[in-house]
């Protein structure tokens, strides 16, 4: 346990997290308005428990464990969320999965396709069920291992590992029919 | 898996292939048992299907980490942060207020009973400062033990004085936006710096809203007084005056609190719906 609360400490396992921290709040708040708040009461709330904190364990899976929670908490609390925006959309996974889209057309001059959809990235990602967008995340940019995400999210390993091959199938074909809609690709 | 040739596999082999491509997914994160890992890595050698699948795929994670990872935290955030952290943690000290609930409530009774009459006369006087009390509701009866209009309205220059001490006080510029109010009609009794038992700076303002009394706190979130009496008193609630000496049975105080850009802000008013006011106070960053 770390004990008493020792500020220096902490700040130092902070310091290293503060972007990941950030990124992820601001592509998971529903109101952007409310992504410093969020920290700030994530940040207040892992200085409060901190001294439960166990030395030699992993602090960043930690401090997004308390992120993620004060995420649900902001957004249950606003009301709507950007899940219940698309949960009604039907997305089959054969059905994508067995299309042609313009994958090998893209693939020839990624490039510039990609440059052409770079502000539609976030777009698409916020079509994402939520948990699906959380595993995403929390595995491609944070590099959190499908057991982390597990113990974080409080679902199964099997279960992290479905939501981000669904995240990926989704959004990769979101890009390809974006890019289609563009004119990117022919 | 089969190791078909690539045409038949072309032609027939969608389950395997779709088997594969979500394999892919957890391959690609290096996640997959080394039995499977090693299956995988078999077909991508012999496949071009697959092996265009992988590309694709790897290709769209690369770019999307380069691009999703662009952001990162401003440094005024980081610093805001860290002077959060200096405070005591703001909920341990609430939880140490609610196991002093006992003894707070008789000393907020005598300090209510004796002292807070010469503060409901003076506007200008130092308000809650050091003080620590649990709710708004018990801050504005302290203020207004009778539960009625404060007195003394503050001059004309009022909204000027309240973004002069907001300013000094909080480093944005507080205002109220008077033509929002619709029928409520408020008048400004004092603007006053309030310092919490941490040392931090807060705004106190006193207003009457259609004659009652109504009294506002505005933080920096994170260990201010303010923070407190906004915890304690999370969202709209109506409450008993309870350590009102002079309350009547029917006495209410609408105690409403909200998070803001990075302050909290708190209102109580006695007899009166606050949620009018709260929505009229603006706070200016520039």
């Amino acid at each position: 346990m770390a004990g008493r609360r020792d500020k220096a400490k902490f700040l130092s396992l902070l310091q290293p997290n503060r972007d990941s921290l950030y990124r992820f709040a601001a592509r998971n708040v529903w109101n952007k308005d409310q992504v410093t708040d969020i920290l700030q009461d994530a940040v207040m709330t892992a200085w409060t428990q901190f001294p439960r904190f166990e030395e030699g364990t992993n602090f960043r899976a930690w401090v997004f464990k308390i992120l993620l929670n004060t995420i649900y908490r902001y957004n249950r609390k606003h009301g709507r969320s950007k899940e219940h925006a698309f949960e009604d959309e039907v997305f089959n996974v054969e059905n994508v999965a067995e299309k042609s889209p313009p994958w090998p057309s893209i693939l020839q001059e990624p490039e510039r396709v990609m440059q052409g959809l770079d502000d539609r990235l976030v777009t698409a990602l916020e079509t994402l069920a939520p948990t699906e967008r959380h595993c995403f995340l929390l595995r491609l940019l944070e590099d959190f291992s499908y057991k982390e995400i597990s113990d974080q999210l409080n679902i199964p390993i099997g279960t992290v590992m479905s939501h981000v091959y669904r995240a990926r199938l989704k959004l990769r074909e979101r890009l390809a029919a974006l890019a289609a809609e563009e004119g990117l690709v022919k | 898996m089969s190791n078909r040739p690539n045409k038949e596999l072309d032609r027939d082999d969608t389950d395997e292939c779709r088997n594969c491509r979500e394999l892919l997914s957890a391959y690609l994160d290096s996640e997959l048992d080394p039995q499977s890992s090693l299956e995988i890595s078999e077909r991508l050698r012999k496949f071009e299907r697959c092996r265009d699948c992988f590309a694709r795929e790897k290709f769209l994670d690369d770019w999307m980490r380069v691009k999703l990872a662009e952001r990162g935290m401003p440094e005024e955030m980081w610093q805001q942060l860290c002077e959060q952290v200096h405070e005591p943690a703001a909920r341990s000290r609430l939880a140490s207020f609610r196991s002093l609930v006992a003894v707070a409530a008789v000393v907020v009774l005598v300090v209510a009973a004796v002292g807070y009459r010469q503060y409901v006369t003076s506007s200008d006087e130092a308000g809650i400062a050091g003080e620590r009390r649990q709710t708004m509701a018990e801050l504005l009866s302290a203020a207004a033990p009778q539960l009625v209009a404060f007195r003394d309205p503050a001059a004309e220059n009022a909204l000027e004085r309240l973004r002069e001490v907001s300013r000094e006080v909080l480093g944005v510029t507080v205002s109220l936006e008077l033509n929002n109010l619709g029928r409520h009609q408020v008048d400004i009794i004092g603007v006053s710096e309030g310092t919490d038992a941490g040392g931090r700076k807060y705004l106190e303002l006193r207003l009457n809203c259609c004659h009652h009394p109504v009294i506002v706190a505005i933080g920096k979130c994170g260990g201010s007084a303010v923070c407190e009496l906004c915890e304690a008193t999370d969202g709209p609630r109506k409450q008993r005056p309870s350590c009102c000496p002079h309350s009547a049975p029917s006495d209410v105080i609408e105690v409403q609190s909200e998070r803001r850009d990075g302050f909290m802000i708190a209102a109580a008013a006695a007899n009166h719906p606050v949620d009018a006011l709260l929505k009229i106070i603006r706070i200016d960053r520039a």
